[in-house]
């Protein structure tokens, strides 16, 4: 397409595309596109004029010019690109936000030049009614509200003949509500579209075979069959043909009682199978990932509301019939409607009902620029207020991609074999561990080749399967030698013993005996100690770490990372007894994990934060999702928090000092209610706007820790 | 004055007489069309030039950014020239 470039300064690409107008479509098929394209920060689509503005990263030239490049040479109409937009674009609902508060603008100026005095009278009560039927409404419900007030200032203005007065509180209300809408929307918007399905891969099962076959999403056609096991979200729906589960319905219902399910019993896109696994025919395959669900959802459930914002909310309800009071006794006391109109005009609840919420929605905004995504603002002051917070080892602590360092074999078999066979198995499970056996065996380019039965997973333990005529059995040292009394043979003792203490090790026995031990490598991150340090200072004073693996790895791993507190060889029960502990003792608990058994604890922790890359029921059921696992993440995560609670306190504390200041102009006839009502209603729209600044420094700061 | 208050009355039966009618009539309603096209013109003019004037002043900003870099850059290499002297 046609590109002129306007204006260059380092890291900024002004350019005109040579059309007069940009339509919708099209706005959002250039932003998407050119967002996606490397080195690009920031690109402002103008659509009125057909110009880009495109911030990007000045460190190599082949940014600026491959951004050029790829706008002369793409083609508006390539449908390849529309496929970048989603499905509800971001873009479109600001540019539609915009395009309202310019209206409401445009218009009251162009009301005021051209409009006769009566006709604009008119107009005015015309416009007020709603406000002042709304407010009778709420007097008549014996409901104390905001919107009383607002009437009677209207009212009383109105009645008075001063008509610019009410003019100018009807247009400020209307923008602080535009605003309050807009910034609503956006979050709530911001936040669906994270939690939506981001699914890529599923299992299909062909008729003819039985092993099922990893295919793209997009190649499953209605009537097909699907296998989903345990940990995985359900990507479609479907009804069950086979198999049995527990299925997490919060997602979709909010409720977190899982639901059984067995064949002839319909499941749904977004949920999650905690237990079990199921074959599906699939229903349907449209391409909506429940999109209108999750904002209905995330719209019913309290979370959004921060409890700070219900108490202030509440306090102020009880103001206002002091208002009233207020401007009743000023009558009395000067015998001066005017000042009395005043006091009116002045509303103390406004900036506590509009800022307050704008702050919160605001910060989870911020925090999804971090890439996290908080679920709801009571999170967020959860974690302000939290002092412990407990960690899973794995794929937390440790580099999420452990290595296999050795596969000892036991009893005389062959060392690749073992690994080949723990491989197969393995593969069905999302744990970090199990992945690590499974890419050693693709490295080394071994298979088994002989079929196995489905393995069936004891949460926590290990896994047990049966390959032609041997029962297979892997696991931790408790599983395999103390529940299943796995023998070892003497030549193998001493081996047995002398494999280095540091390394995870996953024992694999075969009908009944020792076969290998895979020694697994699961190396701290480099930035640990610093980031738990970082943590510390933060506020968390109780940092623990808990694990499934053995007390010699933990212990080392403990040490250098300077956790306050470590438990090894933990069960998934044994997690959420030691969260249930720490809050009967006061404390507000944080806890991370990724894996399925860490759901009971996640679920049972003041704040539940996952993982992405880890268990999709991890990431369901809890209330703040990490992308990445970035440690530091949680360091802004807390900051945030923590400036969150600050922002909120200063805003109730602003808004009742400002008021107060502008009530007792009024009453001193310092200010007539004009005055008054201009810089009530603007205090509160800078007091908006000022709430919606980021509060942190931005991601990049935080990586280089 | 008297004479006023006699106009603006029968001025005002008049209109709620025949006002309802002459508004609904479809000569009036096909100017109202054009006069509300008009104005979402105008809007949408205004909004453009606002547009215009946010790219201008993104890159005036950009420029007073690479302009008070270069400066800074410069006073750098004044304060190191110095140092390298006083060494």
């Amino acid at each position: 397409m046609k590109t002129r470039v306007v204006h260059q300064s380092p890291g900024q690409l002004h350019i005109d595309l040579g059309k007069i107008r940009l339509s919708a479509e099209e706005a959002d098929v250039l932003y998407y596109a050119l967002t996606e394209q490397p080195g690009v920060h920031k690109v402002t689509v103008l659509p009125r004029t057909g110009q880009l503005v495109i911030h990007f990263d000045t460190s190599e030239i082949r940014y600026r010019d491959g951004i050029v490049r790829f706008l002369r040479e793409m083609d508006i109409a390539d449908p390849e690109l529309k496929k970048l937009v989603p499905g509800v674009s971001g873009r479109a609902t600001s540019e539609m936000y915009k395009e309202k508060l310019g209206t409401l603008i445009i218009k009251r100026y162009a009301k005021k030049l051209f409009l006769p005095a009566p006709i604009r009278a008119a107009m005015i009560i015309y416009n007020g009614a709603p406000f002042v039927i709304a407010g009778i409404k709420d007097l008549l419900h014996k409901k104390f509200s905001a919107e009383i007030v607002h009437a009677s200032a209207i009212l009383a203005s109105v009645l008075t003949s001063d008509f610019p007065t009410a003019d100018s509180i009807i247009f400020l209300t209307e923008v602080g509500e535009l605003l309050e809408e807009w910034t609503y929307k956006k979050s709530v918007d911001d936040l669906a579209r994270s939690l939506a399905l981001n699914i890529s891969t599923v299992w299909k099962i062909n008729d003819d075979e039985a092993e099922p076959e990893m295919v793209n999403l997009s190649q499953i056609k209605v009537g097909d069959l699907i296998r989903v096991y345990v940990g995985n979200v359900i990507p479609l729906d479907g009804v069950v043909e086979s198999g049995e589960a527990m299925v997490n319905q919060s997602a979709l219902t909010g409720e977190s009682i899982p639901v059984h399910k067995e064949p002839g019993i319909t499941v749904y896109a977004g949920t999650a199978i905690d237990e079990g696994e199921l074959t599906i025919r699939v229903t349907e395959i449209s391409g909506t990932t429940r999109y209108d669900n999750i904002v209905n959802y995330i719209e019913a459930s309290q979370s959004m509301v921060a409890e700070t914002q219900s108490q202030a909310e509440k306090l102020v309800s009880r103001l206002i019939p002091y208002t009233f009071g207020t401007a009743a006794l000023t009558y009395l006391l000067t015998r001066n409607v005017t000042k009395a109109a005043s006091v009116l005009m002045v509303d103390f609840s406004c900036a506590i009902e509009v800022a307050m919420p704008i702050s919160v929605l605001s910060a989870m905004r911020e925090a999804s620029g971090h890439h996290m995504t908080v679920k709801g603002g009571k999170y967020l002051e959860l974690i302000a207020e939290a002092d412990t917070v407990v960690f899973d080892k794995t794929g937390t602590l440790t580099k999420a991609v452990p290595k296999v360092e050795q596969v000892v074999a036991m009893n005389g078999r062959d060392e690749d074999t073992m690994l080949a066979l723990a491989a197969e198995l393995e593969m069905h499970f999302p744990h970090s561990l199990a992945n690590a056996v499974v890419r050693a065996a693709r490295e080394r380019n071994v298979s088994y080749g002989i079929p196995h039965s489905k393995p069936e997973y004891i949460v926590a333990h290990g896994i047990v399967s049966v390959a032609g005529n041997d029962r297979v059995i892997i696991g931790s040292w408790h599983f395999v030698f103390e529940d299943e009394h796995t023998v070892v043979l003497p030549e193998d003792e001493e081996r047995l013993h002398s494999i280095p203490a540091e390394y995870s090790q996953l024992f694999m026995a075969i009908n009944g005996t020792l076969a290998a031990v895979i020694c697994i490598d699961d190396p701290i991150k480099a930035e640990t100690p610093r980031v738990i340090e970082r943590l510390r200072k933060a506020g968390f004073s109780n940092i623990v770490m808990m694990t499934g693996d053995s007390e010699r790895t933990a212990a080392s791993i403990a040490a250098r990372a300077g956790v306050d507190r470590y438990y090894s060889e933990v069960l998934p029960e044994d997690k959420a007894r030691f969260v249930e502990r720490e809050k009967a003792a006061g404390h507000k608990v944080v806890m991370i994990g990724d894996g399925i058994n860490d759901s009971p604890a996640l679920s049972a922790a003041d704040v539940g934060i996952a993982i992405k890359e880890g268990a999709d029921v991890a990431r369901e059921i809890c209330d703040i999702t990490l992308a990445g696992a970035e440690l530091e993440q949680l360091i802004a995560l807390k900051e945030l928090s923590d400036k969150l609670m600050v922002r909120m306190k200063s805003t109730g504390t602003l808004g009742i000092s400002i008021n107060g200041a502008i009530l007792l102009a009024g009453i001193l006839g310092l200010a007539t209610p004009g005055t008054a009502a201009l810089l009530h209603n603007a205090s509160t729209i800078l007091l908006c706007l000022r709430n919606m600044q980021n509060m942190i420094p931005p991601e990049e700061d935080y990586r280089t820790l | 004055m008297k004479g006023k208050y006699w106009w603006t009355l029968i001025g005002g039966i008049i209109a709620g007489a025949y006002g309802p009618d002459l508004l609904a009539s479809k000569a009036v309603q096909k100017g109202l069309r054009y006069l509300t096209a008009g104005a979402i013109i105008a809007r949408d003019r205004i909004m453009a030039d606002s547009e215009k004037i946010q790219a201008a002043a993104s890159d005036i900003a950009a420029d007073a950014k690479e302009i008070t870099q270069r400066y800074y850059d410069r006073c750098d290499e004044a304060s190191k020239e110095f140092e390298d002297a006083v060494d």
